[in-house]
């Protein structure tokens, strides 16, 4: 099974990676064959089996809107790649 | 020092045969001696370990001391610390230091533990051989040319090497039981939930769980004793007592009931291992623990389910990683898009890449059902053949992979062929049981393991198993060439 190259494409721009032209067949033919190890699962029948997101049926606890942290903007900024005055630097967005 | 076991340790640390610097210095020299032969530490904290044992030996001496007071150990490098690069095996992360403790990380910190360094680790834990790592592979200690598995080889090679007692790591398909069955050491998954995930790097969140790796059991249970916390930051922790593992490790086996899955002993599996896995069940028979033939009739159906629901969560995970805040930015960016775009192509490695596209397929749009949806039923049918089994037998057990290490690139260019050697563990993943894997013989001179699956939160009955299995036999106490 292989990907089409204009799928690879559209899968590598939703994914923010920039593919390289040279590498594209190579990452279809290897996608194709993950894609075929999961397409077993099509042949299963599982009318009426409920989807598990949870081995345990736990839910999302909540809490009290509360602040519970402090802010600590110095020491997140000092591992940043560019910031200034207190902003994190990216690129120019809005022209 | 380096061939006692953590619970040895605690008692000599007690009893002031040695001092926990004279410890720390002897494995930091082991590190600095031996490692570069197995590239198993990303990240030594030579200077940090050393002020922290000379705080546990005045603890030890004002007699207050802490369980795991002044015992070294590594941190797989997954586990955020604070002040100390943590680099997930990522060049994404080469340059992150985090300003904060995981949990783990904080709970070994109140146990008194002296922290090493950082172990490798396949990249974002996405591999079973350590070659997916960004610092490079690691050797396995009985093999040199062979892999150590993964993700968590790095902790794996290390405990077998002696560089350390005891060392952290994390499973999401395998990556502690399947690394500690090829290097010879013992390493227990513990129920979903059962330890925090906050400061752990996540990969795949319904999946991922931390754990210990140690030479034995009996070592396990003193590590997972304070690893295992509920903790409000982690939304999925569960809220439920930590039982003391260390107390029921001396009850007999008699009367066990032991599930053994004939679909874990079918084709793929290497006759040595078989036999190993067959001589180890025997021996536990022979203590009155009692063999029940079981089926686990979707095991097969795990490495697809998984291959859909792991890159899917991780193609969510990882879109964090943009080069905004933290971690690797491109150079030059020419604008907002060019800079996530080149970034994450030029930070991620090729397998992390693979699977962030097969998660982003899967969950797209269109096939959203037919892929994520899917996996996620046939998740409760696996989930289910545990459920049916456990209601038959107290645990399960069987081999922990098909075969003893394999040689570096011997698994070629297809990446299904290297997914299949987490066949026997992935299931319990999916399920969220807790998993152990301790050695129980060798196979062309390399560990075969034995794994262990229990019952929801039954972590304490599993490592009682694995230490009855430890004092009938020696596997746990061999060390690789050159080591003891």
């Amino acid at each position: 099974m292989s990907i089409e190259r204009s799928e690879i494409e559209k899968l590598a721009t939703l994914s923010r990676i920039a593919i390289n032209e040279e590498t594209i067949s190579e990452v279809s033919q290897r996608l194709g064959s993950v894609l075929e190890l999961v397409d077993q699962l099509q042949a299963i029948d599982t009318r009426g089996v409920e989807a598990m997101s949870h081995p345990m049926q736990a839910t999302q606890r909540l809490r009290e809107d509360e602040v519970s942290e402090i802010n600590r903007r110095e020491a997140f900024q000092a591992i940043a790649p560019k910031t200034e005055d207190g902003l994190f630097l990216v690129p120019k967005v809005i022209e | 020092m380096h061939n006692l076991t953590i619970a040895e340790l605690v008692k000599g640390l007690r009893n002031k045969e040695f001092t926990s610097v004279e410890l720390t210095r002897h494995f930091l020299d082991r590190i600095a001696s031996l490692d570069p032969a197995y590239n198993s530490v990303i990240t030594v904290t030579a200077e940090q370990a050393l002020a922290a044992a000379a705080a546990a030996d005045q603890r030890l001496a004002q007699g207050n001391a802490p369980a795991l007071c002044g015992v070294p150990i590594l941190h797989k490098d997954i586990f955020c610390t604070d002040g100390v690069r943590t680099s997930c095996g990522s060049k994404m992360l080469d340059n992150f230091i985090p300003p904060y403790n995981a949990t783990v990380v904080e709970n070994f910190e109140q146990a008194g533990a002296v922290v090493l360094g950082k172990t490798n680790m396949d990249e974002f834990a996405m591999g079973s051989s350590n070659e997916t790592s960004f610092y490079g592979p690691v050797k396995n200690p009985w093999s040199t040319d062979s892999v150590p598995g993964g993700s968590s080889g790095g902790s794996a090679a290390a405990v077998a090497a002696r560089l350390a007692p005891g060392a952290t790591a994390t499973d999401t398909g395998g990556s502690i039981r399947q690394p500690a069955a090829l290097c010879g050491v013992s390493g227990i998954k513990p129920t979903y939930g059962r330890v925090s995930r906050w400061g752990m790097i996540a990969f795949a969140s319904s999946l991922d769980q931390g754990g210990p790796m140690a030479r034995t059991a009996e070592d396990c249970a003193l590590l997972l004793n304070c690893m295992a916390s509920y903790d409000e930051k982690d939304s999925t922790s569960i809220d439920r007592e930590v039982p003391d593992y260390s107390a029921s490790l001396n009850n007999s086996v008699k009367g066990l009931r032991i599930g053994v899955p004939k679909e874990y002993f079918s084709e793929g599996l290497h006759p040595g291992t078989e036999q190993a896995v067959r001589e180890a069940l025997n021996k536990l028979e022979q203590q009155g623990a009692e063999l029940v033939e079981i089926s686990l009739p979707n095991s097969a159906l795990s490495v697809p389910a998984y291959y859909v629901i792991a890159p899917a969560e991780a193609s969510a995970n990882l879109s964090r990683f943009d080069g905004s805040r933290y971690g690797y930015r491109c150079e030059d960016p020419k604008d907002l898009q060019d800079m996530f775009c080149r970034s994450r192509a030029e930070g991620f490695g090729e397998e992390v890449q693979r699977r962030i596209l097969i998660g982003t397929y899967c969950l797209s749009a269109g096939y959203y059902d037919a892929y994520y949806g899917k996996a996620q039923q046939v998740r409760q049918l696996i989930q289910q053949d545990f459920v049916t089994a456990f209601e038959k037998v107290d645990l399960i057990m069987g081999p922990t992979c098909p075969s003893p290490a394999f040689k570096f690139g011997s698994k070629g260019d297809d990446p299904v062929a290297m997914y299949l050697e987490d066949i026997y563990t992935i299931a319990t993943n999916l399920a969220g049981l807790p998993g152990m894997s301790i050695p129980c013989g060798m196979v062309e001179g390399k560990p075969v393991g034995l794994q262990i699956i229990g019952n929801y939160f039954d972590e304490a009955r599993i490592l009682n198993a694995a230490h009855q299995y430890q004092q009938l036999s020696d596997w746990h106490t061999q060390a690789p060439e050159g080591i003891a």
